[in-house]
């Protein structure tokens, strides 16, 4: 440690490894730095990557408000198909042909998913009801009836339209779940639909492009623990 | 456990504790009979013999059309039985000659007289001799005469949990893994060597192995592509498995290849084992290149998920 009194505090924008849990990656920044207190301000999933923010030290009581600031994401939904989870964690089941589905079709169901709208959370996610994860009832075969949520679709653009496939930009509000628009895409164009592919692109004012690829991050706060020896 | 491929081998053991069969696969409800000899042999301290018979018996009897794709080579049905504490095992040449011993003959002059079984655990539908002429019925018939003892494992302990080898090869050609898997008590496997491939799969980011199967009696799943736990000087690795024609890259040899996930070593040559965990979808042609690119992405990432649910961890954080 440096010997100035000031109490340790630090973020780090960190783009998530493929594969990683949000939770590895706080975990192996603990490791490194050598400090209890190291937090994230929302989770990624293991197969989705971007920008992850990470709080430490005296930081981590500002975790709240960066996870309220707006998230920005990009990523792909297959139209055609679906999954329990609307993901690829769950196995692939066709619905419909999605293939007579022309660009204003797809406009249209798009715009009514955008704007306040309310929102029900996939049955495959970590909220709690009654004190459980209504994850592990899923994965158990119960699906738990959840409430809708209003949320906040700012900006929901189609960049590409390669059917099955279509690639997407959302800017929205905290706790909106774009799996949810997946599912409710798929049901509003009646050929199911999943997300293949996700990347979060900014929170609130950090942007991806300024975040640190992990491997040169720990490089870096070793290298500088070394320093102040 | 000490292995025989000739009955001549056969030495003299303590109080010998038999069982037979074909055991191919070595599943669950095969995995019941066999702890019960291992109890019969631990109360009268006594050894265990399996005999089996190999080749499989209707590969020599109807060679033309058999049509059987075997659970386990003889290597691997070995292994199995070794892990399950099994103390010798007797492989009996099976030919045509063997094929016409009366059952009588196959009690006297091998359970008895080579053998000299103290006690037989055999299942109520076990049929032995010439045209499957022998069954429980005269093992009955003959026990006092040779002294030997008998057990039969009834029906209702057989059939009630209705496993068969039949029904784990049915599930295998119809893809469901899960249930394979769930019978064999253990994930279905298979090995060969890996063998030099067209190289198309590295040219859009998705190398792959092909494996050449040791023994062309092994069962191979039904066409598609599937989840797999790759093994590689033993070593686990998560895999991305296709089995069929490629009809992408316009094949039309069937084939068994693997994307191997954060691996890139020269492995030709090399033997390699394949766990089948889960079924990811049918075999099915794509436009172009791009396209099947783009599934082999969608399907790494379910393979991603499953390791990663299943917390069989190969790489480190």
């Amino acid at each position: 440690m440096t010997d100035d009194q000031k109490p340790y505090g630090e973020v780090f924008l960190v783009n998530k490894p493929y594969r990683w849990t949000s939770f590895d990656v706080v975990k192996k920044l603990r490791n490194t730095l050598k400090v209890k207190k190291v937090g994230h301000a929302g989770t990624l999933d293991p197969l989705a990557t971007g920008l992850l923010i990470i709080c430490a030290g005296k930081e981590t009581k500002n975790i709240d408000k960066y996870q309220a600031r707006k998230k920005e994401y990009t990523g792909t939904f297959v139209l055609g198909e679906t999954t329990e989870s609307f993901d690829l964690e769950q196995k692939v089941q066709s619905v419909a042909d999605p293939f007579h589905l022309t660009k204003e079709e797809i406009l249209k169901a798009v715009s009514g998913l955008t704007g306040d709208i309310l929102q029900v959370p996939p049955n495959h996610s970590a909220i709690k009801k009654d004190g459980k994860r209504v994850y592990e009832s899923a994965r158990k075969g119960i699906l738990v009836q959840l409430e809708p949520r209003p949320v906040t679709v700012e900006v929901f653009e189609i960049t590409k339209i390669a059917l099955p496939e279509i690639h997407f930009k959302i800017v929205c509000s905290k706790g909106t779940y774009i799996r949810s628009l997946a599912r409710d895409l798929g049901d509003s164009l009646g050929v199911g639909a999943y997300m293949s592919s996700l990347e979060r692109t900014a929170i609130g004012e950090f942007k991806l492009e300024n975040a640190w690829e992990l491997e040169p991050l720990i490089e870096k706060i070793k290298k500088e623990a070394n320093e102040n020896l | 456990m000490k292995i025989y491929k000739s009955l001549d081998d056969f030495p003299e053991i303590q109080r010998p504790v038999v069982t037979i069969g074909t055991f191919d696969g070595v599943h669950l409800g095969h995995r019941k009979i066999l702890e019960r000899l291992k109890n019969i042999a631990h109360t009268i301290q006594g050894e265990t013999v399996l005999v089996t018979f190999w080749p499989h018996p209707k590969m020599v009897l109807f060679p033309k059309d058999h049509g059987i794709k075997l659970l386990s080579t003889f290597d691997e049905k070995a292994a199995l039985l070794e892990n399950l504490g099994i103390d010798h095992l007797i492989s009996i040449p099976f030919d045509k000659e063997f094929s016409l011993m009366e059952s009588k003959d196959f009690i006297e002059k091998i359970l008895v007289n080579k053998i000299k079984t103290r006690k037989l655990v055999i299942g109520y539908d076990h049929r032995f001799g010439r045209g499957r002429e022998g069954g429980f019925e005269h093992l009955q018939a003959e026990q006092e005469r040779y002294n030997f003892d008998l057990e039969e494992i009834p029906r209702k302990d057989i059939d009630n949990i209705g496993i068969s080898s039949t029904k784990i090869r049915k599930s295998l050609e119809s893809g469901d893994i899960l249930k394979a898997n769930e019978f064999l008590g253990r994930p279905y496997f298979l090995q060969g060597k890996v063998i030099e491939g067209d190289k198309i799969g590295r040219t859009i980011g998705f190398p792959t192995a092909n494996i050449e199967l040791k023994e062309t009696n092994k069962l191979v799943p039904m066409d598609g592509a599937y989840i797999a736990q790759v093994f590689v000087d033993n070593q686990p690795y998560e895999g991305m498995l296709n089995i069929g024609v490629r009809p992408t890259v316009s094949g039309n040899k069937k084939n068994i290849e693997v994307n191997i996930l954060n691996f890139d070593a020269n492995i030709y040559e090399k033997t390699i084992g394949i766990q089948f965990l889960s079924f990811l979808r049918p075999e099915k042609k794509f436009d172009n290149l791009n396209a099947l690119k783009t599934q082999l992405t969608r399907d790494q990432k379910q393979v991603v998920a499953f390791f990663l649910k299943t917390n069989i961890r190969t790489d480190d954080k």
